[in-house]
């Protein structure tokens, strides 16, 4: 996404007292500090001028994320998104404004830091994760991400466990981790191959609704019955070579229009616009002060981690706004069977008559795997595969054949799919 | 979130901002989406209308602004004398090291005013000591107060003019004062009289399967499963199975209820043996629905003990439209037993006919009643020797009937406390039963810390230091607090633990805890404002040395 002009960092001004308030907590350890924490100039050195942290996401968490790190001294940030700026993001992401609506949210979120804390540098990158290496990320400190994207999350845990060289301490990178929804959050703090791992706890996600197609194609009862059929089933059958852009008003407005109709087909009421534009774009409902108090939390542990001025999180703080404050801190433990850090396979119990195309389902339901259409294949041979389409053709035949027809009793499977980071091993059980 | 109450809620959000809920929303309404979606466009027309004072233009003030100031605040104002000073500038992004040395609440109004054009914010330079003295009144023509890391002693004149201001503790201007140093923070309230109108509850509105409403209980009678194709019998909805299953078993059993637990799993057994195949979706859905038949449905003890509260039990011409509310709610209940219904009808597997034909039941009977709490409103504005006529021009139209009906479940009033007035045993109570769990985390013991500061504070006119002599002394008035309260003997490890951080932190503002806090602050501060969701009733402590958070009852 090359040729847009990077911002530069302005110099440091002299600034006697500048971090006079943080300075209290790096000049003297406390009752709780770990022996190990060596005070004043040093610890600040590598602070201000050593440490390298990157920031992943530059939205509503980020934004925030880059705010508080420059202010705390951290002054080597490096931050990463894909994104642009949309109105809908002003009211929390408050780094833009309305003039910069369309711009790439990582280039200016670090133009505006670096002007309101000179001596801040801060290095954006306008694209994806994926198209770093390991030798970009081996180069921080610290890694702490503010997406909302669970496939992006889980590639960066598995990146940055599957970078963990044992014999090289350097290659250890914590990875500090910020969710929010309305009210709530959840911060944490990932020590890859130590702690519990993001894919450890893919099971405390809320698990999505997901609207049968039966029922969206037949026995439509909710105004979002009638908005996912217009945009699952009508959309593909008016436009088969027109993507769906649901950042584009017109298209929402189709959608709006064609969900109505149906809608008022079935005698079903409550088909809005907002409603439809919630649906398609499964909008979570995001607010400032979440966010200000999940980032916080996240650049709070960074600094200890960085500092060692005081114990870091171990390892999840879980945050209720909804009533009263209340917060939960707690060991999230690591899972022995984890695909990304742990060792052991995963068991997937299955019946004898299941065929293949039940396995697929009932492996897609899973809700600590978490995989969309995958492709399964047993000691290199291939059972079933997603694409390309020759090889789909050739092995669809197998999904309506019985799993005692295609595998034995322990038999290991390798599941790929293309939102899942890593390759899966399950261990098949034949049961009656 | 439940699917149709989500339905409800961006309806609502979209009806007034922009009017016509079928065009594309505006500029305003776009920006603003993703918090309609919370407190829709009645959270949001409070919001505009707040006018919110700070006292003190410090760290942890501009953070919470900017959590207000973004989602549009009608107004904020500043107070703050001070001018900017270079660690002012270092810890806090809404100064700028340009602006060192001017007033700190004009270089705070003018950094934060960037965010949003449609918030008015204004920079008072004068003390808030010398404005005590010569305007008090100044302070209870907000809506809401947030003092942060003023003087304690100050912090107890502020509260005490609020108090003084207001004739009745409903018409006393809510107070948040908040405490920072190092790694912990304090937010305290003082409320007279809070109303939530809308607590956002989580859990889903009874359908009341118990004891199904007439209608609904003939529609499952009717329903005879043995003539149903396979099809049809799939698809015959949860919600009638368990009313069916429900009154067989009780025409069996001399009209009783399911009482000790193997009745119960009886009753489970005899809706499972009705399956046919074993696969049934809607039996599926019907079995993890089955402790409806048995769960009685009550009026919730929040509502209950509201609902002999003197507000409602003494309700005056004047009151507030949501204690006319809840008078008429009182004798409804008195009628009926149960809260009004509310029709909103999960998701179940069945057919659209189906599920249609169930909803308009249910909506039918919502209307009954509706009508009947209409009924009871009547009753409750003529105790009062009010008016039908009247019922627009105090809030109680049709409109806000089916509002408060849809609420009712969520509704909660505050009494608050007043500042100060927490007794030392009620801190010793709460430090021993914090060490007796042995749990994180221990705010009690932060608390204590922040008492000891103050007073030290008091004695010396600046924050305790990290030196053995301040320490010492740190400790002896933590004693001095907690023997009062009945403390015998030394001090509990984490208490020491904590003086000594607040000792470390010399009252520093660090710009985490700012944003955590600030965070903290603007939430309750739009519960505040909204009446929606519910909002901290005691003292919140944080303490990001072991992350965590606890609340005092205090
Ligand atoms: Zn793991």
């Amino acid at each position: 996404m090359g040729d847009i002009s990077l911002p530069a960092p302005v110099p440091a001004p002299a600034w006697p007292d500048r971090f006079q308030h943080v300075d209290t907590l790096l000049d003297a350890p406390g009752p709780s500090t770990d022996p190990d924490f060596v005070r004043g100039d040093v610890v600040k050195e590598f602070l201000r001028n050593q440490c390298k942290i990157l920031v992943i996401g530059a939205g509503g968490l980020g934004c925030e994320i880059l705010a508080n790190l420059a202010l705390m001294g951290f002054a080597d940030i490096h931050v990463i998104d894909m994104d642009t700026i949309d109105i809908s993001n002003l009211n929390r992401q408050f780094l833009f404004r309305p003039k910069d609506v369309g711009k790439p949210k990582a280039i200016v979120a670090a133009e505006f830091v670096m002007s309101r804390v000179p001596g801040t540098k801060v290095t954006p990158y306008f694209g994806k994760i994926q198209d770093k290496d390991e030798s970009y990320y081996m180069q921080f400190n610290l890694v702490i991400c503010g997406l909302d994207s669970v496939e992006a999350r889980r590639w960066m845990n598995a990146t940055l466990v599957g970078m963990v060289d044992p014999e090289n301490p350097e290659s250890l990178k914590p990875m500090i981790d910020g969710g929010t929804e309305g009210f709530k959050g959840q911060a944490r703090v990932i020590i890859p191959t130590i702690s519990s791992c993001y894919e450890c706890s893919l099971d405390m996600l809320n698990k999505q609704t997901v609207f049968p197609i039966c029922t969206i194609a037949n026995t439509p009862r909710l105004p979002e019955h009638c908005i996912e059929w217009a945009s699952v089933l009508e959309w593909p059958r008016v436009f088969p070579d027109k993507k769906m852009d649901t950042d584009d008003p017109d298209d929402i407005q189709w959608l709006y229009e064609r969900a109505s109709a149906r809608a008022h087909e079935f005698k079903i009421e409550g088909v809005t616009w907002s409603l439809t534009q919630g649906v398609v774009k499964n909008i979570i409902p995001a607010i400032a002060s979440t966010n200000a108090i999940i980032a916080a939390s996240c650049c709070t542990e960074a600094f200890k981690l960085a500092t060692s001025c005081a114990p870091a999180l171990n390892n999840y703080f879980m945050l209720i706004g909804t009533e009263g404050i209340y917060s939960y801190t707690f060991e999230h433990e690591r899972r022995p069977e984890c695909p990304v850090c742990g060792g052991e396979t995963i068991d997937m119990p299955v019946k004898k008559e299941w065929t293949l195309e039940r396995l697929i389902e009932a492996l897609t339901e899973r809700q600590d795997i978490q995989v969309k259409k995958p492709s399964l294949s047993a000691g290199g041979r291939s059972l079933y595969l997603q694409a390309p389409p020759q090889l789909e053709k050739r092995t669809r035949p197998n999904l309506e054949k019985k799993l005692s027809e295609l595998v034995e009793d322990g038999d290991e499977l390798t599941v790929t799919a293309s939102s899942l980071p890593f390759n899966l091993t399950l261990r098949v059980l034949l049961k009656d | 979130m439940a699917a149709t109450a989500w339905a409800q809620s961006i309806e609502d959000a979209t009806v007034t901002v922009s009017s016509p809920t079928n065009v594309r929303p505006d500029d305003k309404t776009r920006r603003y989406d993703r918090q309609l979606r919370l407190w829709a466009s009645s959270g949001q027309s409070a919001l505009e209308a707040a006018r919110i004072l700070f006292v003190s233009g410090g760290a942890t003030s501009t953070s919470s602004l900017k959590n207000l100031v973004l989602p549009g605040i009608g107004a904020f104002t500043i107070l703050d004398p001070l001018p900017v000073t270079h660690a002012d500038a270092g810890n806090n992004f809404f100064l700028h090291i340009d602006g060192i040395g001017q007033n700190r609440a004009e270089e705070g109004v003018k950094h934060l005013a960037e965010l949003n054009d449609s918030v008015k914010g204004t920079a008072d330079t004068r003390d808030v000591n010398a404005l005590l003295d010569s305007d008090p009144e100044f302070f209870t023509s907000f809506t809401l107060v947030i003092a942060i890391n003023i003087e304690p002693a100050t912090e107890g004149r502020l509260a005490q003019a609020l108090r003084s201001g207001s004739s009745t503790p409903r018409e006393m201007v809510p107070l948040m004062i908040v405490r920072t140093a190092g790694f912990y923070a304090m937010i305290g309230t003082q409320i007279g009289e809070h109303t939530v109108v809308d607590a956002h509850a989580e859990t889903p509105p009874t359908l009341r399967l118990d004891s199904a409403f007439p209608a609904l209980l003939e529609y499952s009678r009717a329903v005879n499963l043995d003539a149903l194709d396979s099809t049809d019998f799939g698809h015959v909805p949860w919600v009638v199975l368990l009313v069916k299953t429900l009154d067989s078993w009780r025409q069996t059993h001399n009209g009783e209820m399911p009482k000790t637990y193997a009745e119960k799993q009886e009753l489970k057994k005899t809706l499972e043996k009705l399956r046919r195949r074993g696969d049934e979706e809607n039996f599926d859905e019907a079995v993890a629905q089955a402790y409806r038949m048995w769960t009685p449905t009550t009026i919730p003890s929040e509502i209950r003990e509201l609902l002999s509260d003197q507000s409602v039990t003494n309700l005056k011409h004047s009151s507030p439209s949501i204690f006319f509310f809840l008078r008429a709610l009182s004798l409804f209940v008195e009628q009926c037993r149960f809260l009004p219904l509310v029709p909103t009808l999960p998701d179940m597997h069945t057919t659209t006919d189906t599920y249609v034909e169930l909803q308009n039941l249910f909506r039918a009977q919502a209307e009954r009643e509706m009508l009947l709490f209409e009924d009871c409103l009547k009753v409750a504005l003529e105790e009062v020797r009010g008016s039908w006529e009247e019922r627009e021009t105090l809030g109680l139209g049709r409109t806000e009937v089916k509002e408060f009906i849809r609420n009712a479940a969520g509704v909660r009033v505050f009494k608050g406390k007043k500042w100060g007035s927490v007794q030392p045993q009620e801190i010793v109570s709460a430090l021993q039963m914090e060490l007796e769990s042995g749990m994180l985390p221990a705010p009690a013991a932060v608390y204590t810390a922040f008492l000891a500061s103050a007073d030290f504070h008091g004695q010396h006119g600046r924050h305790p230091r990290p030196t053995d002599a301040d320490n010492a002394e740190l400790l002896q008035f933590a004693t001095t607090r907690l023997t009062a309260g009945g403390w015998e003997g030394e001090l509990p490890e984490t208490v020491t633990t904590a003086l000594g951080e607040i000792a470390r932190a010399q009252g520093s503002d660090i710009p985490t805890t700012a944003a955590l806090v600030g965070g903290m602050v603007a939430q309750e501060a739009i519960k505040f404002i909204t009446r929606q969701y519910v909002p901290i009733a005691g003292t919140c402590v944080i303490d990001l040395i072991k992350s965590t958070t606890g609340t005092l009852p205090f």
